[in-house]
C-alpha cells in the first residue's frame, strides 16, 4: 500500500502478465524457471516495464496474448510510448531461461530455456532495443526485483 | 449404461497401493493417505504453497493414448525425512541431498505416480507409457514455471492431490499434481458417464 505518496509499491507480475508503470515502483516477479523475464526501461522519462511470459514467439490466433514474449514485448514498447517514454532510449534486462531439471533424456526438457532466451533476444533485436545487462541459463530458479525510480535489476537466487 | 467414474475412488485406491509398494521398497511401514483431490489452475489450487520455499519436484512424462506428466512436489524438509527413510538411515539425518538420494527420491515419485497411472489406465481403459523421471529442487515457483511453461499451450488447469505420508506418527504432506491434456481426458470420461470428484 501507498502512504502520503512517497512509500514504495510492490507491484507482483503474475506468469503471463506484463506490468508497466511511470510510478516509482518496484515491479517484481518469483519462481522464474525457464521462463524468460524482460525488463524494459527508459532511463531519461523513468518509466519501466516488467514480464513474465511463458512461451517463445507470438500467439498465431491472437494479437494482446502477452503469454508470447514477441508480443509481451510489443505491448510493453506500445504502452511505454504512451506513457512518454522514447523508443531510442528504451534499454533491456533479460533474466531466466533455466532448465529446472535434471535428467538423463536431455531431448525433453533442455531447450525449453533456452528457446525462450533466444526468442526474447530475437524480438528485442527486431525491435532495435539494446540489451545491456542479463542473468540467465543455469540450473537455478530466481526472484526479480526492478527498481522504477533506479532502473536497478536485482535478481535473486536462493539455493 | 456406463458407470459413472469416482475420481475419489481411484485416487484411494492408487494411494492404498503406493503404500504397498513404498513400504516393500523401504522394508518399513509407510502408509500414504489422501487429503484433497481438486481440478483447477495450479497457482491458484497450491496458493498455500510459498513460490520461494524448496521443494523437491519429481516429474514423469507421459505418453500413449494421452500426453501429459505428473509431478510430485515434496515440501525441503520432507524430501530429507523421505530420503532418510529410502536409504534406511535414522530420520533427521539428511540436510543435503547426495546424488544417490536424489536417485531414491526419483524412485519414490515413479512408485508413487506409476500407482495413478496404473489405476487411471485399467479405470479409463487407456494405455499410459511412464517416461523418465526428472528431478528439480529448488524454488517452488521456478519448477512450477517450468511445467507451466511446458504445457502452456493447453488450459492450464490441473488434478491436484494432497497427499501425507504416514511413516512413525509423522504426518508429511505433499501434492501430486497430474497434468493431461484435459480435453482429451475429460472427452473419455464423458463416454464413461462422466466424472465425480470426492462423491
Amino acid at each position: 500500500m501507498r502512504w502520503g505518496g512517497s512509500q514504495l509499491m510492490n507491484k507482483e507480475v503474475a506468469l503471463g502478465e506484463i506490468i508497466v508503470t511511470s510510478d516509482p515502483d518496484n515491479l517484481t516477479t518469483t519462481g522464474v524457471g525457464s521462463c524468460a523475464v524482460v525488463a524494459l526501461y527508459d532511463p531519461r522519462h523513468k518509466i519501466g516495464a516488467l514480464a513474465h511470459p511463458i512461451l517463445p514467439g507470438k500467439n498465431p490466433l491472437s494479437v494482446d496474448d502477452t503469454r508470447y514474449i514477441d508480443m509481451a514485448i510489443g505491448q510493453m514498447l506500445k504502452t511505454m510510448q504512451k506513457l512518454g517514454a522514447r523508443k531510442e532510449d528504451i534499454e533491456a534486462k533479460l533474466i531466466g531461461g533455466a532448465n529446472m531439471f535434471t535428467t538423463s533424456d536431455p531431448s525433453e526438457y533442455n531447450s525449453v530455456g533456452n528457446q525462450n532466451i533466444a526468442s526474447a533476444k530475437e524480438t528485442l533485436k527486431k525491435q532495435g532495443i539494446p540489451i545491456v545487462g542479463e542473468c540467465v541459463g543455469g540450473s537455478q530458479g530466481r526472484s526479480v526485483e526492478f527498481s522504477i525510480t533506479t532502473g536497478i535489476v536485482t535478481v535473486k537466487t536462493k539455493f | 449404461m456406463p458407470e459413472k467414474v469416482n475420481l475419489k475412488e481411484m485416487t484411494e485406491q492408487a494411494t492404498l497401493s503406493a503404500g504397498r509398494s513404498l513400504s516393500k521398497f523401504t522394508g518399513e511401514k509407510v502408509g500414504i493417505e489422501f487429503s484433497e483431490t481438486q481440478i483447477g489452475k495450479l497457482k491458484r489450487i497450491l496458493r498455500d504453497v510459498e513460490p520461494e520455499s524448496r521443494v523437491a519436484g519429481i516429474y514423469l512424462p507421459i505418453t500413449g493414448e494421452i500426453m501429459g506428466a505428473t509431478l510430485l512436489i515434496l515440501p525441503e524438509e520432507i524430501a530429507y525425512i523421505l530420503s532418510d527413510v529410502l536409504a534406511g538411515r535414522e530420520v533427521g539425518m539428511t540436510h543435503h541431498l547426495t546424488e544417490l538420494d536424489k536417485s531414491a527420491l526419483k524412485e519414490l515419485g515413479n512408485i508413487i505416480c506409476g500407482s495413478f497411472f496404473t489405476v487411471f489406465s485399467n479405470t479409463l481403459k487407456i494405455k499410459i507409457i511412464e517416461n523418465i523421471p526428472q528431478f528439480g529442487f529448488d524454488m517452488f515457483g521456478a519448477i512450477l514455471d517450468q511445467i507451466i511453461a511446458k504445457f502452456a499451450l493447453k488450459p492450464e488447469e490441473a488434478l491436484v492431490i494432497e497427499i501425507t505420508f504416514i511413516f512413525k506418527k509423522m504426518l508429511l504432506k505433499s501434492y501430486i499434481v497430474i497434468l493431461f491434456d484435459l480435453a482429451e481426458i475429460k472427452a473419455m470420461i464423458d463416454a464413461m458417464g462422466g466424472v465425480a470428484i470426492n462423491e
